[in-house]
């Protein structure tokens, strides 16, 4: 454990890479001590015009681009990787706002990374103000299915009565999936307005989801901290009125703000 | 400053839990940005895996016993083959269609034209 090394000494070192976290205002406080993706190897931060990088080395035998593809095919080495990388940038929300990067951002030295802060500074810095004070939050919802199920009928007595009753399953069935649409709709138009930024995200397949139902929204909000409780009371609320349309809603967050990050990479 | 977020979340009136990793890989995978040009690895094959992770990965431990690459596999799991059968049950339908016009045909086997112009996917 004695022998972390620092980020000002990579670029000496031929074997370290910088694993970059995101980017956080140059006044912003030093992030808490703790270990990067590389746990030998602490979390820390490069200032540059008026900019802070938050990174940390990592032994490029190990992060290199042939052995970090094999981590991000191992499920599991990808998912302590993932948890690493949002955990520190979720405790930079603690220091204002902060530019997340997308993970395995890696950058030979601390020159490298320098020269970037300098040439996308201004882009950064106006992102950076937009973020200020803010979180997203996550919404998803799922359609685990209205009160009261179909009526099983009995036997049809005729051809007839066959179509007839099919046609009806299939109008309850429209029907519903527009209960549904408008209920998804109303709530998202509801958190949008009470957010500074709205996001559209595809739902996921819902084969493998932990939760039952099909998720039919997938949205994230960006959201000042100081409406963060005004903002969780409103998807309380949403939850318990669209209860009854068979909508469940999930909130997760604080979040850094992921989904709101892209105008940088224009 | 500090700024003083509760740390909470998970669904609503169920116990928080930390946040599933589907969560976490749909932010640190697909966003956040990306500098082209400075990065030193720059691992464009991870636009694969996403699309992948995209479509499911909630279940970690199901993901596990099967693989990473499970989805590609599984013909309910893969949208290309969501797509497929989708199409299927549009040709069989027609088809019934065409029967009940015209008298049953022969047998034909259906056969896979050009995408189906009314395609929903993604």
């Amino acid at each position: 454990m004695t022998e972390r090394r620092s980020a000002a000494a990579p670029a000496a070192d031929e074997g370290l890479g910088l694993w970059t976290y995101g980017v956080l205002d140059g006044d912003a406080a030093g992030p808490s001590a703790r270990r990067g993706v590389d746990p030998a190897h602490d979390v820390e931060l490069i200032r540059h015009a008026g900019l802070a990088a938050i990174v940390s080395p990592v032994p490029l035998d190990v992060f290199g681009e042939l052995s970090l593809h094999e981590s991000l095919e191992d499920l599991e080495r990808l998912e302590r990787l993932a948890r690493v990388h949002n955990g520190v940038l979720h405790e930079a929300l603690h220091h204002g706002g902060v530019v997340p990067f997308r993970i395995c951002t890696i950058y030979e030295s601390a020159a490298r990374v320098k020269e970037m802060l300098a040439r996308e500074g201004a882009q950064l810095t106006a992102v950076l103000q937009g973020l200020h004070g803010m979180a997203e939050w996550g919404v998803k919802a799922y359609a685990v299915g209205a009160a009261g199920g179909d009526a099983v009928a009995s036997e049809p007595s005729s051809g007839t009565a066959y179509l007839l009753r099919k046609r009806a399953q299939r109008d309850a069935a429209v029907f519903a999936q527009q209960a549904l649409d408008t209920a998804v709709d109303g709530v998202h138009v509801r958190l949008r307005e009470r957010a500074a930024g709205a996001v559209l995200n595809p739902p996921r397949h819902s084969e493998l989801s932990a939760h039952r139902g099909e998720m039919v929204l997938n949205a994230a909000y960006l959201v000042a901290e100081v409406d963060a409780e005004g903002f969780r009371a409103l998807v309380a609320d949403l939850a318990d009125r669209h209860r009854r349309d068979g909508v469940e809603l999930e909130l997760s967050g604080p979040w850094p703000a992921y989904n709101f990050s892209a105008a940088v990479a224009r | 400053m500090s700024v003083d977020y509760p740390r909470r979340g998970g669904p609503l009136g169920r116990p928080a839990s930390s946040d599933s990793l589907a969560d976490i890989l749909e932010r640190v995978l697909d966003k956040g940005i990306v500098i082209a040009g400075d990065i030193q690895i720059n691992l464009l094959d991870i636009e694969l895996l996403t699309i992948k992770l995209r479509l499911i990965v909630v279940s970690i431990d199901k993901a596990k016993e099967m693989g990473i690459d499970w989805w590609e596999t599984d013909p309910a799991l893969n949208s290309a083959s969501s797509t497929l059968a989708k199409e299927n049950r549009h040709l069989r339908e027609r088809l019934d269609r065409l029967e009940a016009g015209l008298g049953a045909p022969e047998h034909e086997p259906v056969r896979r034209t050009d995408p189906a112009p009314d395609r929903h996917d993604d």
